[in-house]
Parts: structure tokens; sequence; C-alpha cells
């Protein structure tokens, strides 16, 4: 009786553990396509400009390192504009309460585009307090189901999650290169 | 006549800045252990390291633990300063007979309370125990550094070893 609950128990931790398990190379390939959408929207927002010669984009390879990760290869931009080149370096995959960090940094500041649930305000922080073991299976979305998207995200210690667009994009490049 | 400074003998030696600094350090170690847990279980995770790269945290812990070293550095040095400035008066004011008190007796006389750390108490130090000498040079390159740190760190300092 015993030994057959201890098999049991066993069992069931370890499909447990396999259904947990995370697939990091997966993580990994999503988070390079994301990185490649992102310079995508860019070029897409600056390309008219690119074409009058007032400004120039360019993609040059960076090599990174994360935990779980492991060393990669992926791009780094550069915008150059008005005298001034302008620095877009993904900063990683895992990040606290968000799916993907990139930031833009200039002469006169640094903005940082999160990626997240294309509904995201806000970084949530999930609290679990409960004596039901099966509490956290109920009402949970896995993080599969919900649909990323890039956003800009405000200073500290308020955070606030906004919607990234060729305005909001303008905005926080002058914010950069003019102070 | 001249008044005599008002002794206070510091409730900390050198072994209890240690003390503190270790005490500090596990701390960190402790605090960092529960924010990654806490990142583990996405519970009750401070807002300050929202929306931060891992690597971020190390950065921050790692500076953390940089500024206790600085801050234990500094206490260490200027407790030093502190027993070398308290052996000067204690010489002094109890009148002592070897050559080392006679002579900071006579600088007592010109400077009174504003005596140099460097140029009166060491200098006098390393001419009268020159196997000292070594000690008393190292001591003395330190000082640069507690300068840095006492003046607010606005600049590169050159300290050598």
């Amino acid at each position: 009786m015993g030994l057959d609950n201890l098999e049991k128990f066993l069992k069931k931790n370890a499909e447990r553990e396999e259904q947990e398990q995370i697939d990091w190379e997966k993580e990994k390939q999503t988070w390079l396509s994301e990185i490649d959408k992102f310079y995508e929207k860019i070029q897409g927002w600056l390309s008219d400009y690119e074409e009058k010669g007032l400004l120039k984009l360019e993609l040059v390879k960076y090599t990174m390192r994360e935990e779980y990760l492991g060393q990669y290869e992926t791009k780094k931009m550069y915008i150059v504009i008005s005298g001034q080149k302008v620095e877009i370096e993904p900063v990683g995959r895992i990040i606290i309460g968000a799916q993907g960090r990139i930031d833009m940094i200039g002469k006169y500041g640094k903005v940082k585009f999160v990626l997240v649930g294309e509904n995201s305000k806000g970084p949530i922080i999930k609290v679990k307090i409960s004596s039901n073991p099966d509490f956290d299976k109920q009402d949970e979305t896995s993080p599969k189901e919900v649909k990323l998207d890039w956003k800009i995200a405000t200073l500290a210690p308020n955070i606030q999650f906004l919607t990234l667009n060729a305005d909001s994009f303008s905005d926080a490049l002058l914010e950069v290169i003019n102070g | 006549m001249v008044k005599k400074v008002s002794i206070f003998i510091s409730n900390q030696d050198i072994d209890e800045i240690y003390d503190w600094y270790n005490m500090c350090k596990s701390s960190l170690l402790n605090y960092k252990k529960y924010i990654k847990n806490c990142i583990e279980s996405q519970t009750n995770v401070p807002n300050k390291f929202l929306i931060m790269s891992l690597n971020e945290i190390e950065e921050y812990f790692q500076d953390l633990h940089e500024e206790t070293e600085l801050a234990a550095s500094f206490n260490m040095l200027a407790n030093v300063e502190g027993c070398l400035r308290l052996d000067f008066f204690n010489r002094v004011y109890a009148k002592k007979k070897d050559s080392l008190s006679k002579d900071f007796f006579q600088i007592y006389k010109i400077k009174n309370k504003n005596i140099q750390l460097d140029e009166d108490i060491l200098e006098k130090w390393k001419e009268h125990f020159p196997q000292l000498k070594s000690f008393i040079s190292d001591y003395k390159s330190a000082l640069k550094y507690r300068h840095w740190l006492a003046h607010g760190r606005y600049w590169v300092p050159k300290l050598g070893k």
C-alpha cells in the first residue's frame, strides 16, 4: 500500500515536472523573432525619412548571454540622426514582469520597450495565497495563449505600459536625442 | 590656558567594523536569495525589480556589495585615524617621557589641537620607529582612498595598489 502510494506520488510529480518544463530553445527562437519584428516596425515608421536621407538605420550583429538561454546572436540597431547615434539594444528575454526588453539609448536618456500581453497596462505580479493545492489551476491563463506586443514602459516606481506606435516611438526618439 | 580636546572613546573597533561588514554582506546575500525566490515563484516581487533582467539584478546586488565594502573601508580607515589621534593626545596630556611623546608635546605646544595626521603624527612615528615605515607608507597611500571616499568620489582616483 505504502509503496504504491509513493509510486503514484512520484509518477504524478514527474508528469507535472515534464509539463512545466520550459523549452528554452523555443523561447529563444520566439524572442529572436520578436526582436526582428520590433526592428521591422521601426524600419516601417522611419523608412520615408531614411529614403530622404534625413536619418540612417544600421543593423549590426550583437552577441548576448542570458541565464537559461546561454549565449546567442541577435542584432542591435543604430539610428544615426541629427549628428547623433542612438543605440537600440536588446536587454534580455527573461525580464521581471515582461517577456523581453529592448532599450533605446541616446545622449539624453534611455527608453525601455517591453514585450508584454497586448492588453497589458502594467506589470502584474501574481500573489498565490491558498491552502487549496488546486488553487493556482483555477482561472489561470497560460502565457502562451496571450498575444504579445511591444510597449513603452514608463519610469519606475509606478511602471505603466504605453502603446507603441509611430507617434509614441517618434516622441521616445526625440526624448533621447533632445532631452 | 589651552583647552584640552574632549576625548570620546568610540564604541567601535576594527573587529566590530569587520563584523558589521560580514553581517551586511550576508544580509545582502539572503535578500538576493529572497528576491530570486520571489521571481521564481512570481510572488511579491518588489516594484524596484520590475522590468529588470536577471543580469541587471545581479549587477544591482554587486553594486550594493561594493558600496558596503567602501563604507566598511572608510570606517576602518577613519577608526585607525581616531586611534592615532587619541594616542597623540594621551601621550601629550600624560606628559609621557619617551622620545616620541616628547616630540608630540613640542608639536602640540605649537599647533595645539590642529594636528595634521600625516605630517605631525605619521611622520613622527616613522622617524621614531623606522621598522614600521612600510606599514605607515601603506596607511598613507590608503588615506588618498579615504580622502576620495570622504569627499564624495567626484574624481577618478589614482590609488596605486
